[in-house]
């Protein structure tokens, strides 16, 4: 396996290279509201299994199903804390990358004159948090969009402004 | 000036109306079993007052949702960044912008409840997933054509100024009339196709067919499928001797591979019948096909993946079918795949010639990580444990012949067949071109011009960290290549496709 590109007109090593990016992390509000919403659900399975402890009378099944959640919800709540440093996005002058997943890291990058749309949205929670999200659209279906979430909503704004705006020059 | 529709806009007034019956239409659907239940069994006197009471708050909430839902609609064009740009949401709000280039086609859509209404849907449509498509759905007839209008027109004054870019680059093509060249496959190539071709589809087809059959002649008589059964079984006595069941049972798998390889020749000459492959100036004209007739023109620029499959018999025979995935501005970009069968080695090289912008030349090649084959080894002896375990439950006394039977499976096919298969996979990056290959028996070759590239993932399982292995994926407008498993050496390419995707300024669809 040698060296082939025989006539490459750019010296790979001289390349802007997307792995030496250093990623802006999203705004701790997004682990807040991702936790708001666990503890929303603990809570509800709670008051589900207060009932059910008057409706039920097989032993230790209250015990085991208190112990099972507290562990699977501990572990979604360790999970996010985990997944809140792995976010990141990182602008360059032509495209955009972004690095998500915690055991799996994936990290997509998306040339700005390859982008169909971007839009900013923010959920009821969203905005209780102060919180947007930035979507960007590709043609190259679902597997290649992005929906960068926890950004302030004026930062969400700006960078879509300015992503646009390459959109437009990179047209020209 | 005050161009029209600079302002931020709503919907016509009876959209307000619109938006309620559908939000009820809605309502209804997630409610209606519920209301039916109340309706079938009767409104007990003491609840019917809070019953009415409960209906009348939620329409009002409907009502006020409807309402607040029109009014946070709006939609304006910003002739400065030359965009479309619309804000919706009641709860959640969105801010989407489409830049004028990006815009394929406005058009009318129109429900029942719209007519009824009087209102028209104006949708407008970007390359890409059917759910990325915006739709405004109550303007009145004169405004929903004002900005069909409007909007047309802006897309494509922008649309004019690029190509007028692009037509000051000089065109290599030759300037011979129509025909450049011209191919046709014979009824003799067509069979020879139909012979070698994968006859499991065949096999499966007479399955399906047999089984409907069955099951509509079981639904008939229950009683004299049992008397069926009987004389079958008496049928397998008379034949109860090792060697002539054995022959049976070959007989029947050759019968069964006959009528497959048939159904296999009918069905391609039917799809592919007097196909015909012309290039003209600047379009490769397809037709072919007996009782449909397909006409395709295909344009270079709208060529997304190109792939090429053959098996070791065709090879031979020098028959190649080559697969094109196209952008396509419709649904989901269906992935609108264009199948054409049994070209020469000779026409494939005119096809590609003609497709992409620059030629083939050698790259880098990569080979995944050999822990894939061990990963590919793995995954396919899970149905034998599985098997194995559920075995040891049903028949633990024949353990030793079902367990030698699973190790002759797993050490004869599965073995040789996944090493075959993790050989034939690999990946190389030239400098204008992105190509796989993979399949044992069915070969496929898979090319993209790194310029129509849409975005390139990388990632990476936590457990490979160490290995520095990644899974890449390369992602076009007709469909994604990925390729797993690989050194990080492959990062300075990934470099190499993305600077290719920037600095690039030809249309790409």
């Amino acid at each position: 396996m040698e060296y082939t590109f025989t006539n490459a007109p750019v010296d790979l090593e001289t390349l802007p290279d997307y792995q030496q990016l250093t990623y802006k992390t999203v705004s701790k509000m997004r682990l807040y509201k991702v936790w708001a919403i666990l503890a929303i659900f603990f809570v509800l399975i709670a008051i589900g299994l207060y009932f059910l402890r008057e409706a039920t009378d097989v032993p230790m099944l209250i015990p085991g199903l208190i112990t099972g959640f507290i562990i699977i919800f501990g572990l979604l709540f360790l999970y996010q804390f985990m997944l809140q440093k792995k976010l990141g996005y990182a602008l360059r002058e032509r495209d955009i990358a972004y690095k998500r997943g915690f055991l799996f890291e994936k990290i997509t990058v998306i040339p700005f004159n390859r982008i169909q749309h971007i839009s900013t949205s923010a959920g009821a929670l969203d905005k209780i948090f102060k919180i947007a999200n930035l979507n960007i659209f590709t043609a190259g279906g679902a597997g290649s969009d992005i929906n960068i979430p926890g950004l302030p909503p004026e930062l969400a704004a700006r960078l879509k402004d300015k992503v646009a705006n390459h959109l437009t020059e990179a047209d020209e | 000036m005050n161009r029209s529709f600079s302002e931020p806009q709503l919907q016509s007034k009876p959209g307000v109306l619109f938006i309620f019956f559908s939000q009820f239409y809605k309502f209804l659907r997630a409610l209606g079993p519920v209301l039916l239940y109340f309706i079938i069994k009767g409104p007990k006197t003491d609840y019917t007052a809070l019953i009415i009471f409960g209906i009348a708050a939620a329409l009002l909430l409907l009502l006020g949702f409807s309402v607040l839902s029109f009014y946070r609609f709006k939609f304006h064009i910003d002739y400065k960044n030359s965009e479309f740009v619309l804000q919706k949401g009641v709860f959640s709000t969105e801010l989407i912008s489409i830049p004028f280039s990006k815009i394929q086609q406005v058009y009318f859509k129109r429900s029942l409840l719209q007519r009824v209404i009087g209102v028209y849907s104006v949708v407008i449509d970007t390359a890409g997933s059917s759910g990325q498509e915006i739709n405004i759905k109550a303007l009145s007839e004169s405004k929903a054509k004002d900005l069909q209008q409007v909007l047309m027109n802006a897309v494509n004054e922008t649309n004019q100024e690029t190509e007028a870019a692009n037509s000051d680059k000089p065109k290599e093509e030759k300037k011979i009339s129509s025909t450049v060249w011209n191919y046709r496959l014979s009824p003799l190539s067509l069979l020879k196709l139909g012979l070698t071709s994968n006859y499991f589809r065949g096999v499966w087809l007479i399955l399906i067919f047999v089984g409907s059959i069955y099951q509509q002649v079981g639904d008939f008589d229950l009683v004299q499928s049992d008397q069926y059964k009987e004389g079958l079984k008496g049928y397998l006595d008379a034949y109860s001797k090792p060697i002539e069941l054995f022959i049976l049972t070959a007989l029947v798998f050759i019968g069964v591979f006959i009528i497959g390889m048939i159904i296999s020749c009918i069905e391609i000459f039917i799809k592919y019948f007097d196909l015909n492959l012309t290039q003209t100036k600047e379009s490769l004209e397809l037709e072919m096909g007996l009782k449909t007739n397909t006409k395709i023109s295909l344009k270079p620029k709208r060529v997304q993946l190109l792939r090429v499959v053959t098996n070791p018999i065709q090879k031979r025979l020098n028959l190649q079918e080559t697969q094109i995935a196209l952008a396509s501005s419709q649904d989901n970009l269906s992935k609108t795949k264009i199948c054409i069968p049994g070209l020469e080695r000779m026409q494939i090289e005119r096809v590609k010639r003609f497709l992409f912008s620059s030629p083939m030349r050698p790259g880098r090649v990569f080979k995944p990580a050999f822990i894939l084959y061990i990963r590919l080894l793995i995954l396919a002896s899970l149905p034998l444990i599985l098997t194995a375990v559920v075995a040891s439950f049903l028949v633990p006394n024949y353990m030793v012949e079902i367990m030698s039977i699973l190790f002759i499976i797993f050490g004869m096919l599965i073995i040789p067949y996944q090493y075959y298969w993790y050989r034939a996979l690999s990946l190389e990056i030239t400098p204008e071109f992105i190509i796989r290959r993979k399949g044992v028996w069915n070969q496929k070759t898979e090319i993209i011009e790194l310029f129509k590239l849409q975005a390139v993932t990388v990632d990476q399982p936590i457990w490979y960290k160490k290995r520095q292995l990644y899974n890449y994926t390369f992602h076009t407008a007709g469909g994604a290549i990925s390729f797993p498993l690989t050194s990080h050496k492959m990062q300075q390419y990934i470099n190499y496709a993305l600077y290719r995707v920037e600095i690039n300024k030809q249309a790409w669809m």
